[in-house]
């Protein structure tokens, strides 16, 4: 397997939040072609820094390629809510854009007495004083950015509020933690981690053409219904969310390299939303407010998007019988500090059927369940390609909606069908320990 | 201050090696090609998922670097537009004009490309190009810029939402033979065949007058008849729903006009002082004013179209002094085009107030809209209402639809169909006024 | 903090100027020479390294905003000089020090971004254009794609 040389840069940054100084070492080829990335070889690492409480970012083999929606980074940590070890997918152009600052892989080691910014540039780390980050809203925290470090091209936030609350975004529409990274970040005090940088990533010779064939074929059955944030909530059955999404004035957003994009920025009537325009990134957060408030849903999610608040905590808040108004007045009393009694809003959610909550690990607990809850061979199939998604480097709900990526993903990293069928094996082993997080 | 150094016959310098350029202007005599590729961007269909920027960057560097491609992906999340910032191989572009060694070139397909051989990396094609289309490499320094991959770009190909589309324009311009015609029918009608009927004629119940003409007869005769209102409600009727048709395809006297100006393309230049299009409202009211002191209809005895009409006819007699009044207006063809319509007309100022009440605007600017770099809408426009030095910044010009006379030369200009007729409750053009202001 | 004069034998130090030989290649391919008609050895690389080489005073000077910051002198140099390095160096330490007037602002980002000389020359280039396009043209280039999407898209 000659993916190494041409999916890696073959570097992994370890970022000492304590100190100031930070170090890479080399990404060993055998560490690879035990792990292959993602997920499975975080695993790895953490259990090697374990002493240090790390936070592992990692990009897969494909992840910055050509391959259909190769965006992904996953984040292993050990969660500050539960206490187990958690992924968390990050989606957007994070993972290419660690691809593109010449690393594959990050550790975050140690905590940080004092606000710190990371910023991963170019084969370099910095971390500068974050004591200006405090308490910045999203808008606000990116302009400080821009003011600082330039136009950074891909952030992790861990939110403004509260870390019990928060739920780390990596664009303007939230993200898929449920888990807590956002508070493993506020416990090592991360303010925001900006990765940009402007190096080649090298790719496999016919990665292009094969990769537009597969998108080609993707695409072949679409109907227009079936794009966007709207057409995930058609499939996992939330009628009344869809509803409050409408189908004109609406523009679909895509990850790096996506093409189904399952984001849509929605240009709301004045009145419902506070700002011009809402992008919509977090399915089962809009599901869950949609619930309680209908079309009212878009104020109160433009909101959580700003703050960083995990939108299932807020829908608990409104399931408890608190109004839509004081859940909006309470947000922004927690952004500007006037609030000290944060309530622990719930926040798993009953969105996975059968799964339990240490079944739902291994996703981040966030992911759209694009399975049938009734069929447990169907529950069984969508954990293997998601835990194979985040293996590979591949954003999981489009692996999850097209069956055709389970062969075609693994063909990116095999010159031949013997290859093909070794790797299948290693896939599956290693999506087995990603599923059960050993 | 230094002597400029005497050239020796012997010596090669820099100045022989790179191309010449010509006294002020090195496209001087550059004949555009009629139909020459150019890339379309469609913001409506881009979901930013950067494919463009992947594969660009193939051809600068041989990897995936984003960074160092030429064609940027610009991403606003909040108000969630994408938009492709890439050269739009201008008409007379800036770049050249302001390259210090001459190293970009317009080839005779009119794709603009930079010569690598002769660019020093100054940048001064980014601080001339309005939209900045030459993308400096953050990684090695060089300038990046659209050469359209010799004819095939990968962008377009690759693009998996099809926002990118290659184009040629418009092979066969049907607009324009269509108003020919109909412009020489109403001529051979109005003034060989029905004789003086376009300033009045009844048959029976039917009737028909000029307006401008009635309006006189009314002050001249101090009594409004129904009969002679309702004649003019033909025209009146026709501005309204389609705008000033009859200026532009109908009107005899601008059938000679445009036939001489067709004939004499170069113009000699009209005095600014005589350059206000409100003078045609003030003839327009002397005439009615001098028809009331006189007791006739004092205009139409000089009205270019009436005497056309009048005296030019094979069956019409001749009418001495009147035979001078045509040629003589005509000749302001010379000067500028339609120069009696944009400032004299007294029929067109009729017209022009009644396209207050119009149903129909004229929209130029659309997302296809290739802006500064094209302008040719202004170049063809008879009346000079199309703003190029709006275009120029990249503005979309609003068109004052009581000056336009409806001939759709820019809608048949147009290569990428940017220029539309348009309801006019209906939504014009991208960008939001108050923003676009620096 | 370092002082203005670390700072500036740092500059001169990393830009390589005591290895100069004086061949002039960096003039003859220099396009000064085709932008301005003032071109002068005083403006031109060689004599910025050769002044920086003595110790002038040349953060105060006004030779050192005609440079474009281009590549050709630093590519042709035969001892690796980098007179680019130097004059964008240099500049640095002068807008550190209040004498950024020679640096065009834009009126967007408020970031300085070229030497108002360059920025006359390529306006000079381009008179026949409006005075629009003209104030468009003093806006940075990363603050002009942003106005052309909010014009366009």
């Amino acid at each position: 397997m000659n993916f190494f040389e041409t999916h890696y840069n073959g570097k992994i940054l370890l970022v000492d939040a304590a100190g100031s100084a930070s170090e890479s070492m080399s990404l060993e080829s055998s560490l690879v072609r035990e792990y292959l990335g993602g997920a499975a070889l975080n695993r790895a690492l953490y259990d090697r820094f374990r002493d240090d409480d790390p936070i592992v970012f990692g990009t897969g083999p494909l992840t910055g390629g050509f391959a259909p929606a190769a965006c992904l980074l996953v984040a292993t940590f050990r969660s500050p809510l539960t206490g187990r070890i958690t992924n968390v997918p990050l989606t957007l152009r994070t993972g290419p854009q660690v691809k593109y600052a010449g690393f594959d892989f990050i550790v975050l080691r140690k905590k940080s007495s004092d606000p710190k910014v990371i910023v991963a540039h170019n084969e370099a780390v910095t971390l500068s004083p974050g004591e200006t980050y405090n308490g910045l809203q999203l808008t606000e925290m990116l302009e400080q950015a821009r003011r600082e470090f330039g136009r950074p091209e891909s952030f992790v936030w861990p939110g403004a509020v509260t870390p019990s609350l928060a739920s780390a975004a990596t664009g303007r529409g939230g993200g898929f933690d449920r888990r807590g990274l956002a508070a493993a970040l506020a416990e090592k005090n991360i303010k925001a981690l900006f990765i940009y940088g402007n190096d080649g990533l090298p790719f496999g010779a016919d990665d292009l053409v094969r990769s537009d064939r597969i998108i080609g074929d993707m695409k072949k059955n679409l109907t227009k219904k079936e794009v966007g944030f709207a057409g995930i909530l058609d499939r996992i059955g939330e009628d009344q969310a869809a509803r409050a999404v409408p189908r004109r004035k609406v523009r679909h957003m895509a990850c790096a390299r996506c093409p189904v994009p399952c984001m849509s920025h929605i240009l709301v009537p004045k009145g419902l939303s506070g700002s011009e325009g809402t992008l919509l990134a977090d399915h089962l957060g809009f599901a869950a407010l949609a619930k309680h408030v209908g079309i009212g849903v878009y104020r109160l999610i433009t909101a959580c998007n700003e703050a960083g608040i995990d939108p299932i905590a807020v829908a608990d808040w409104l399931a408890a019988g608190i109004t839509q108004e004081e859940v909006l007045s309470f947000i922004a009393n927690l952004v500007q500090g006037k609030e000290d009694n944060v309530p622990t809003g719930n926040r798993g959610g009953d969105f996975y059927g059968p799964l339990s909550e240490e079944d739902c690990d291994f996703f981040g607990g966030g992911l759209p369940p694009l399975y049938d809850t009734a069929d447990e061979a169907s529950i069984e199939a969508w954990k293997t390609r998601t835990a194979r998604a985040m293996i590979l480097g591949v954003c999981p709900i489009l692996a999850a909606r097209f069956p055709m990526l389970d062969a075609a993903l693994p063909s990116f990293l095999a010159d031949n069908t013997e290859q093909a069928k070794a790797m299948e094996q290693t896939l599956g082993s290693l999506a087995e320990t990603v599923i059960t997080g050993t | 201050m230094a002597e400029p150094a005497k050239k020796q016959d012997n010596i090669i310098t820099l100045e022989d090696l790179r191309p010449r350029r010509k006294e002020r202007s090195y496209l001087a005599d550059y004949v555009m090609p009629a139909r020459h590729p150019n890339i379309l961007f469609d913001p409506g269909k881009c979901t930013g998922c950067g494919t463009c920027e992947m594969v660009c960057s193939l051809r600068n560097r041989s990897v995936i670097a984003p960074a160092s491609s030429s064609i940027k992906m610009l991403r606003d999340g909040e108000k969630g537009k994408n938009f492709a910032i890439y050269c739009q191989h201008c008409r007379k572009p800036l770049c050249i004009e302001a390259c210090p060694t001459r190293a970009i070139e317009k080839d005779e397909n009119g794709i603009v490309s930079i010569n690598k051989l002769f660019c020093v990396e100054c940048g001064l094609c980014t601080l001339a190009c309005p939209e900045s289309a030459p993308l400096r490499d953050s990684k090695t320094g060089e300038i990046n810029k659209c050469d359209l991959c010799g004819g095939d770009p990968l962008c377009v190909k690759h693009c998996p939402e099809k926002a990118l589309t290659l184009t040629r324009g418009k092979f066969f311009r049907w607009i324009k033979a269509a108003r020919w015609t109909v412009q020489a029918v109403s001529f051979l009608l109005l003034v060989m065949i029905f004789v003086g009927t376009f300033c009045f004629f009844k048959a029976g119940q039917v009737s028909f007058a000029c307006p401008t003409g009635m309006l006189q007869n009314i002050a001249a005769s101090k009594t409004i008849v129904l009969t002679t209102l309702s004649a003019t409600l033909a025209l009146i009727v026709l501005t309204i729903l389609l705008g000033r048709v009859f200026c532009g395809w109908i009107c005899p006297f601008g059938f000679v006009l445009d036939v001489i100006g067709t004939l004499i393309p170069k113009k000699l230049g009209w005095p600014r002082f005589l350059k206000s299009r409100l003078t045609k409202y003030g003839i327009l009211g002397g005439a009615v004013g001098a028809s009331a002191a006189l007791g006739f209809q004092s205009f139409c005895v000089v009205c270019p179209i009436g005497t056309l009409c009048r005296s030019y006819g094979a069956q019409g007699f001749m009418r001495g002094a009147e035979l001078a009044v045509v040629p003589l207006l005509a000749s302001t063809e010379i000067a500028q085009r339609r120069a009696w319509c944009r400032y004299f007309c007294p029929v067109g100022a009729v017209l022009a107030l009644l396209t207050k009440l119009g149903l129909l605007k004229i929209v130029i600017g659309a997302t296809s809209c290739k802006k500064f770099s094209c302008t040719q809408c202004a170049d063809v426009c008879p009346m000079g209402i199309i703003d190029r030095d709006l275009l120029r910044q990249g503005i979309s010009p609003k068109i004052p639809m009581s000056e336009c006379i409806m001939c759709m030369r820019c809608i048949d200009r147009c290569p990428y169909g940017a220029a539309k007729i348009r309801f006019r409750w209906q939504k014009g053009v991208p960008g939001i006024p108050g923003e676009t202001r620096i | 903090m370092e002082s203005t004069e670390q700072a500036v034998d740092r500059v001169k130090r990393e830009a390589g100027i005591y290895a100069c030989v004086e061949c002039g290649r960096c003039s003859a391919v220099c396009p000064m020479a085709e932008m301005y008609t003032t071109f002068s050895v005083a403006m031109s690389p060689r004599g910025v390294i050769k002044k920086a080489i003595m110790g002038d005073d040349l953060i105060h000077d006004v030779n050192l905003w005609y440079c474009t910051e281009c590549n050709a002198g630093t590519d042709v140099c035969p001892q690796g000089v980098s007179c680019r390095d130097l004059v964008r160096g240099l500049r640095e330490i002068a807008v550190k020090n209040g004498l950024g007037d020679k640096a065009q602002i834009c009126p967007r980002c408020g970031e300085r971004f070229v030497a108002v000389p360059v920025e006359e020359f390529v306006l000079s280039r381009l008179a026949g254009e409006a005075p629009g396009v003209h104030e468009l043209l003093k806006v940075c280039p990363a603050c002009r794609r942003d106005l052309y999407v909010t014009r366009n898209a």
